[in-house]
């Protein structure tokens, strides 16, 4: 029998304050965390699209937060290729925007404000299970609090621009953990409904972020989606469930464009994508000990507010290596380059254009933003 | 250098496996005879299931929806395309020809030199064509290119009483096979092939409707009137009375269908065979089925290698280039969708090529087209507008039929596919689209919604 795959996102988690929930912690015990993984697009539409398709925006055709009604119909994303494989799927999602229903037996949205996910997905999952018939399943349970609190208690209260915000980094980063610990305690809730329904044995979990949010570190972004710094596009990767290594954590980098490859690999789908990402199921399932860390990644972005909005499509891009960033503003027409290792805050721009690495890198991001 | 003389055959309506086959079951000695004379490629893809999508795929080199022939019903050409007569015109080439009326509407073919170029829709070579033929070959000025379009097959066929014997073969088809034939034998005898390039091939395949069950033909459409009626009915009514004529038509193909779905209902027919005798013209769900775009296409030539079979993949858009690389053209098409098949004749290692087809609309109705591509493993059709819809896969290697639709099954060919339509610039192709007033309203909402306003 196939294994179940169940995605719990828990949107806008920090890579760096995963330590701040002991539920989290010990969901962590149990498997494998990879916690250095570039999200394409630093959005929840750009994110979820590019992991779900194992495409960048560009190719999916969501290179923007105003196309996120245009996934390519030519494209196929896990939903379509689960339920072609037999499964059942379904999804309880923040928006019907944020995924399309194509390949979703059952397409549920939540209210934000008004439902209890505690309540609400439990009953979710038992109506997947009785509806699937004896079909294994395909989930996507969207945890939306963190994106609740950010709206309420940052978008709706300052401008992007109103100094008193990114004056209070420490009570914004106090305010975030309070919404993180409810994530970590809504991950063990879930894990222990599975437990209830018999789902752990053949089921694989994957609790992710599709981006980080910042806290007021950059003048300009008051959440996330406006540059490409770590705390946006640093996420986590957490596999638990049948055949994944238990305790096992890596600062590897990988970028969301493997999950794809991945996950199609750990349900051992007879089916040949062309897609960018490599699968790292090696090292989920400890025949490798080391996770092969990439040369560099990508990501991309275009803000909805702040000095260079571009909503229509991407106008902040990046790559990234497990040394150095190098960022590129269109609109500012302005590079920047930071390492990693020596600065991790990102708080000193080196850029010069001179150094090999940087010529080399300069090159490389080019050649990817000007990809027809 | 002398100027080689090119002579191409089109037969409407020959599909490919009855054209060459190890199974054959027609007699067609002359055909058998030029195939080991020839290169034969066995696996051809034409553009599209009718003859005006198909002869603009031949001539110009590209895909039908490049060329203006089928926007808003039936058009001509578009000027500005290049066709391999304007190339051939530059190499003082003078055209001969016989061809089906239509041919004269399209804007596609050049002025030719004979008289009584275009013939009546319903003259096959019995009916004093083959003989015209005969006696045109004889007056030809070198160099020289002919375009015979035989609608011997065309619907509705009609068949001498000659060829209207077992001998010919168990159906009607195998018999109008044989009389096509034995008239290929008699036009090429004429023909130096020392001098002459041939081209045999069909603008498109066709539904039989006529199957063998227990060794014994079933035809569904015999004797239907409309068959032996349209002759008459297409001459004696007047053009202000043409819409009538087309609700009489859909009319009578609904009961036409009615009636056979009677007939049938205690055979044991296998799904193609099914499909192919429940057919009819005014189907408005439309397919492309091999037996419409799989054709013949067979090329003679005093310096090609003899008796060659080339398994494949090759397009009828492939044809003009590979005419003009082997008569050494000093002109030649620029970006064009064919390509020459020298390559594949000379053995030489070739990236594999894939074909795109598409439905010939209808005149009188709007009917659900599709568009696909086929390469030589798979055939992959769907919905012209939208690519998540009437989807259909069929893996030709272990089902040459298309009877198993494995388009649920492999989303990864489904989208390998679909990169092929989207290589091509298919201009119906919804997803390169980007968003307009509408949209962009439903989506500023949901931003809205979401708290980021």
């Amino acid at each position: 029998m196939k294994p179940n795959i169940i995605f719990v996102l828990l949107d806008g988690a920090r890579w760096d304050r995963l330590s701040k929930s002991d539920e989290f912690q010990e969901i962590c015990e149990n498997g494998t965390l990879l916690n250095n993984v570039s999200t394409a697009m630093p959005y929840t539409i750009g994110s979820i699209n590019v992991t779900f398709s194992g495409l960048y925006g560009k190719e999916n055709g969501i290179d923007g937060y105003y196309k996120m009604l245009r996934l390519k119909k030519t494209i196929k994303n896990f939903p379509e290729i689960f339920q072609s494989q037999g499964y059942f799927t379904g999804c309880d999602v923040l928006t019907d925007k944020i995924i399309p229903d194509r390949g979703f037996d059952i397409h549920q949205v939540h209210d934000e404000y008004n439902d209890d996910l505690f309540e609400r997905h439990p009953e979710f999952i038992k109506k997947c299970i009785k509806n699937a018939e004896g079909k294994p399943l395909f989930l996507f349970l969207y945890f939306s609090k963190i994106h609740t609190i950010t709206v309420s208690e940052v978008l709706k209260k300052y401008e992007w621009n109103d100094k008193n915000f990114y004056d209070n980094k420490e009570k914004n980063l106090e305010r975030y953990d309070s919404g993180f610990k409810e994530a970590g305690k809504y991950s063990k809730f879930i894990m222990n409904e599975l437990e209830k329904y018999n789902l752990k044995e053949n089921t694989i979990v994957i609790f992710f972020s599709d981006h980080g949010t910042g806290v007021g570190e950059r003048f300009g972004e008051r959440n996330y989606g406006s540059f490409t710094y770590e705390e946006t596009i640093r996420t986590f990767y957490l596999f638990t469930g049948k055949n994944i290594q238990k305790n096992q954590k890596t600062d590897s980098l990988r970028a969301t464009v493997d999950i794809f490859p991945t996950i199609l690999e750990l349900c051992e789908f007879d089916l040949e994508f062309e897609r960018p990402g490599k699968s790292f199921v090696d090292y989920l399932i400890n025949q490798e000990n080391e996770l092969k860390e990439k040369d560099f990644t990508f990501s991309e972005t275009g803000a909805l507010h702040g000095p260079y909005p571009s909503p229509d499509i991407s106008n902040v891009f990046a790559i990234k290596t497990p040394q150095h960033k190098m960022m590129y503003s269109k609109t500012q027409k302005e590079w920047k380059f930071f390492d990693l290792k020596n600065d991790p805050m990102e708080i000193n721009n080196i850029f010069t254009g001179e150094s090999k690495t940087e010529k080399e890198l300069k090159e490389k991001l080019e050649e990817w933003f000007n990809r027809k | 250098m002398k100027e080689k003389n090119i002579f191409i055959i089109i037969l409407d309506s020959i599909r490919a496996d009855k054209f060459f086959d190890s199974n054959i079951r027609s007699q067609t000695p002359n055909i058998d005879k030029l195939i080991k004379n020839g290169v034969y490629f066995e696996n051809t893809t034409a553009p599209s299931d009718g003859t005006l999508l198909g002869w603009s795929g031949i001539f110009t080199g590209q895909y039908p929806f490049r060329t203006g022939i089928n926007l808003g019903g039936f058009s001509k050409i578009n000027k500005k395309i290049p066709t391999l007569f304007d190339i051939l015109k530059k190499n003082n080439y003078n055209f001969y020809g016989h061809l089906p009326e239509v041919a004269s509407k399209i804007g596609l073919f050049p002025k030719f030199e004979n008289k009584n170029v275009f013939f009546n829709k319903y003259t096959n070579f019995e009916d004093g064509l083959g003989e015209e033929i005969i006696t045109e070959l004889s007056k030809l000025k070198s160099p020289w290119c002919y375009i015979l379009h035989s609608y011997d097959m065309h619907f509705p066929i009609k068949l001498s009483e000659k060829f209207d014997r077992k001998e010919f073969g168990k159906i009607k088809y195998d018999r109008v096979m044989a009389s096509i034939d034995s008239w290929i034998g008699k036009i090429i005898e004429r023909v130096n092939l020392d001098d002459t390039l041939l081209i045999i091939t069909a603008d498109h395949g066709t539904h039989i409707n006529e199957v063998l069950i227990d060794n014994k033909s079933l035809d569904l459409e015999k004797d239907q009137m409309l068959n032996s009626m349209a002759p008459k009915i297409g001459k004696i009514i007047p053009e202000k009375l043409l819409p009538l004529k087309s609700k009489v038509f859909f009319a009578l193909e609904r009961k036409r269908k009615k009636q056979k779905e009677k007939n049938i209902s205690n055979l044991n027919l296998q799904p193609h065979q099914l499909r192919q005798v429940m057919f009819q013209r005014g189907d408005l769900d439309k397919f492309l089925f091999d037996e419409n775009v799989h054709v013949p296409l067979l090329i003679v030539d005093s310096k090609l290698p003899r008796d060659v079979k080339i398994n494949e993949l090759v397009r009828s858009v492939d044809i003009s280039p590979t005419i003009l690389d082997i008569i050494d053209s000093k002109f030649n098409f620029e970006n064009i969708d064919g390509e020459s098949l020298m390559p594949e004749i000379k053995d030489e290692m070739i990236d594999e090529k894939f074909g795109f087809i598409e439905n010939t609309p209808l005149i009188q109705k709007k009917a659900n087209l599709v568009i696909g591509i086929r390469t030589s493993k798979f055939k992959y059709f769907r919905d012209q507008n939208d690519p998540s819809k009437r989807v259909y896969l069929f893996n030709l290697e272990i089902d040459k039929f298309e009877e198993n639709n494995i388009a649920t099954s492999r989303p990864d060919i489904v989208e390998k596919m679909e990169k092929y339509i989207s290589k091509i610039n298919y201009t119906k192709n919804l997803d390169s689209k980007t968003p307009d007033k509408k949209e962009t309203k439903i989506i500023k909402d949901e931003l809205k919604k979401l708290g980021y306003d």
